[in-house]
């Protein structure tokens, strides 16, 4: 660093054409005090430009005083956006290229739009159903066949004969929630095989839950998916992102009592849209996790999930918190599925890694699974 | 906090803001960087800093009983403590319970049960990164390239932000000097400016796009996917950790530019290289030249007879691997890099020793057609220690390459989006050196207006083509 300016600044010059003769292209250095203003213009400029943005950002965060503030401070700079036209190169860039380059990306649904279009990163069967399909006919569908999946599932009730799946009609596995889910499809699909004819699709939905249906609406989805594909079995596994307040006709606290009653009654709804068309659901308990706090609330999650899913005909709640831990604590290492000591944690203290995905699977899910549908098997 | 984040953008506005205001007075705004080093870093885990804290002060402590101590000696002996500390710290973090495992695993082959109890440790962000870099100045103490500085500015050094979670890892005598000289400065802004456009970029578009639109899907669950979409995922895997990790600390480097540091570079166009020595002189820079002085070096070198040097160049590459996670597949990773430029060098050292070339006069450029095949293999020993890289298990790498071969069918997920993001990529490296320079050279005649419109059109660019809502910003950890 130097305190003089051009002539240094060619020497400092970092790379460029070696050896050559050639002169190298000139450059401009500012001062700091132009850098700072260029900067912040950009800064600025690129908000306006960016708005719309901004604002779902914005409005995707928790509830509390961060996101009132977000949402306060980007409301005007939309304004600015819309009266100054600044903010159509953005849509037009997502217009323009959206067919070519975005669809591949997981597209969370704008806030209040239903999300039966939602095209699903996570699978491709999911991809081709979810493509141009109508969120009335899917949920239209829900409505339709909400009786008949009531009926069918008091005849299948508790357990009672079910079809055996065949190589040519396999047993149809959803795996569905948030990221927790990630390691759960490959490690059912490699259970299965030989074990079960199945088809197992996997689909996480990132940085989702059933607290904020207005960023991610796991009923309505649920509802869409089921009706299009018609699976024999849901596995459920969601909640890592639900520590959060919720909005019904107006803020409820997470530390309100009323949270809890909701959020219960979310699940009931998740479940309603899941079995709509006589699929059972497994809904996989919440481990417990490294941080004590999170694994509290998480631990109060779990046992509205395990409430619900009891109380539901067609589901079963599959607890996790004894199996994923040592006497009880959370363990990143634990002897695995073929008996070895394997990490089975990530180092966010949260997630699976595909070992511990499998010690579920093989502990718990599979067997589960083929209680049911490969009795004799 | 995550550089492609609004937070960030809002703190390092504030920061870069304050930080020219404070220049004139030194004291001041190294309290103030620390301080916004701390917060940056708090903003993962407050606990972290007594870690980070402790380390600072632990190295800076020994660093001046090393300058202190009269006898060499004796001051190698406190640099081997200081270094055995260093990397206990870190062992402790980021290997134990790896090592306890494994341990156990072997054990339990011979029916004996292993001693140590498995313990939950919380692996602190960016430890692998502020060890090394107090190693460098330890060392560097220990060698007499350095005099110990004040302990201000060691834990200004250490806690600064840029380079605070992922690198560059820049050498205390690179960065010590460049405290005392900041007021006056004038800045490349040509190149801060580009080089975070750029970073960005990659990172928010080329990454996370090739991560979601193939990448993640085929790595979670190879078994589900043809040998095409294998293919194609490791491709893309190669690009997705190329833009995603060159992208973060071009971020990290222009970011310190404009802050008035000038850092060393990270990456060189990788995937251009012809073998793989070249490749790391060209790949993650500082962490290959980190290891060249501190490990490789110390080891003996290549000065100790070819034995000697293929043991080094293996047990370098090893513990590198090692480095960049606490699992077995990294250190396979490694022991292929490793075993590689041990050959490599075998091969090159048989070349020199026969007899002169038979047509003596001709230059000694290679035929085209060999310096492609000798690409090829080069970028695919990369691809081949990518997917033990990648891949969470050895069950999945295996699963991998045997597919590569055994599964034919369609392959939805390879799309032409997919297959042109990965060679643009790919062939972006292989433009003439100096291309980006005369951008950047361009971008700085600009009149300030005009560059600032520019960076204002960069950041609707990349955030209309981003995934929506960059997820960290609400969900951090899902």
């Amino acid at each position: 660093m130097s305190t003089d300016t051009e002539p240094r600044a060619a020497a400092a010059r970092p790379r460029g054409p070696s050896g050559e003769e050639e002169t190298p292209p000139t450059r401009r250095w500012l001062s700091p005090a132009q850098a700072v203003a260029v900067l912040l213009a950009a800064l600025l400029l690129g908000a306006v430009m960016n708005a719309s943005s901004l604002a779902a950002t914005a409005e995707r965060q928790p509830f509390g005083w961060q996101r009132s503030v977000a949402v306060a401070v980007v409301g005007p700079v939309e304004a600015l956006a819309e009266v100054t036209g600044l903010g159509r190169v953005h849509a037009w860039l997502v217009e323009g290229l959206g067919g070519w380059f975005r669809p591949a990306i997981r597209e969370p649904a704008a806030p209040g739009e239903p999300t039966g279009t939602q095209a699903a990163g996570g699978d491709p069967a999911e991809a081709a159903t979810a493509e141009g399909e109508q969120d009335a006919t899917a949920e239209g569908e829900q409505d339709a066949t909400a009786d008949d999946g009531a009926t069918r599932g008091s005849e299948t009730d508790d357990a009672g004969p079910r079809r055996s799946p065949t190589e040519e009609d396999p047993l149809a596995v959803w795996v569905a929630g948030d990221s927790l889910v990630e390691p759960l499809g490959a490690a059912l699909s490699s259970a299965l095989e030989g074990r079960l004819p199945a088809e197992v699709a996997a689909e996480p939905q990132y940085s989702t839950g059933l607290a904020r249906p207005d960023y991610f609406d796991w009923p309505a989805h649920a509802g869409a998916t089921v009706g299009e594909d018609d699976p024999d079995l849901v596995v459920v596994m969601l909640g890592g992102n639900d520590d959060q307040d919720m909005r019904g006709d107006e803020v409820i606290h997470r530390r309100d009592d009323e949270w809890l009653e909701e959020y219960r009654g979310r699940v009931d709804d998740f479940l309603d849209a899941l079995t709509a068309q006589g699929a059972e659901v497994l809904w996989v308990g919440l481990p417990v996790m490294q941080d004590a706090t999170f694994d509290g609330a998480m631990r109060e999650l779990d046992e509205v999930y395990a409430a619900g899913a009891e109380d539901h005909p067609r589901a079963t709640y599959v607890p996790t918190r004894d199996l994923l831990a040592d006497d009880g604590g959370y363990a990143t290492y634990l002897e695995g599925a073929d008996g070895g000591v394997e990490r089975m944690r990530r180092d966010d203290g949260i997630h699976l890694t595909p070992d511990g995905g499998r010690l579920l699977v093989e502990a718990l899910l599979a067997q589960a699974i083929l209680e049911r549908w490969a009795p004799d098997g | 906090m995550l550089f492609p984040t609004v937070q960030y953008a809002i703190f390092f506005a504030i920061v870069l803001v304050a930080s020219w205001l404070l220049t004139p007075q030194p004291v001041r705004w190294k309290l103030f960087m620390l301080g916004a080093s701390y917060v940056f870093y708090a903003a993962w885990d407050p606990r972290f800093l007594l870690l980070l804290a402790g380390v600072t002060v632990f190295n800076q402590v020994m660093a001046l009983r090393i300058a202190a101590a009269d006898d060499d000696d004796r001051r190698r002996a406190l640099v081997r403590w200081t270094v055995a500390g260093d990397l206990a710290v870190l062992g402790w973090f980021k290997y134990y319970g790896f090592f306890v495992a494994s341990m156990a695993n072997l054990l339990a082959r011979f029916g004996v049960s292993q001693p140590f109890p498995l313990l939950e440790i919380v692996l602190p962000v960016g430890i692998s990164f502020f060890t090394f870099q107090a190693i460098s100045y330890v060392v560097d103490i220990g060698r007499g390239k350095l005099e110990p500085a004040s302990h201000l500015d060691v834990a200004v050094f250490l806690a600064f932000f840029p380079q605070l979670v992922a690198g560059p890892i820049v050498r205390a005598r690179e960065f010590l000097p460049q405290l005392a000289t900041r007021a006056g400065q004038v800045l490349d802004t040509g190149r801060a400016f580009g080089l975070i456009t750029a970073g960005l970029f990659k990172k928010v578009v080329v990454a996370s796009f090739l991560a979601s639109a193939i990448v993640d899907e085929v790595f979670a669950n190879p078994s589900a996917y043809s040998s095409g979409e294998i293919l194609v995922a490791v491709y893309g895997y190669a690009a997705q950790i190329y833009t995603d990790f060159s992208g973060y600390t071009d971020i990290a480097i222009g970011c310190a530019m404009l802050l008035g540091f000038t850092f060393p570079d990270n990456f060189n166009r990788p995937y251009a290289a012809t073998t793989l020595r070249d490749f790391w002189r060209r790949w993650h820079m500082t962490l290959s030249r980190w290891l060249r002085d501190y490990l490789y070096i110390p080891l003996g070198g290549s000065a100790h007879g070819r034995a000697r040097t293929y043991r080094n160049l293996i047990l370098t590459m090893l513990l590198g691997g090692l480095w960049h996670g606490a699992a077995w597949t990294f250190v396979a990773w490694g022991a292929l890099h490793g075993g590689w430029l041990a050959l490599e060098r075998y091969l090159e050292e048989r070349r020199q020793a026969r007899p002169a070339p038979r047509r003596p006069g001709l230059a000694p450029l290679e035929p085209w057609w060999i310096e492609t095949r000798r690409w090829l293999v080069t970028f695919h020993v990369v691809c081949l220690g990518w997917v033990f890289f990648r891949a969470e298990s050895f069950d999945v790498a295996t699963t991998m390459l045997t597919r590569l071969a055994t599964a034919p069918g369609p392959a939805p997920l390879v799309t032409v989006p997919v297959l042109a993001v990965i060679v643009a990529t790919i062939a972006v490296q292989f433009l003439p050196e100096g291309t980006g320079e005369a951008i950047q050279a361009q971008f700085s005649r600009l009149p300030l207006a005009g560059q600032a419109l520019a960076l204002a059109g960069a950041l609707v660019v990349i955030d209309a083509l981003g995934p929506p809502g960059v997820a960290p910003f609400i969900y951090f950890q899902f």
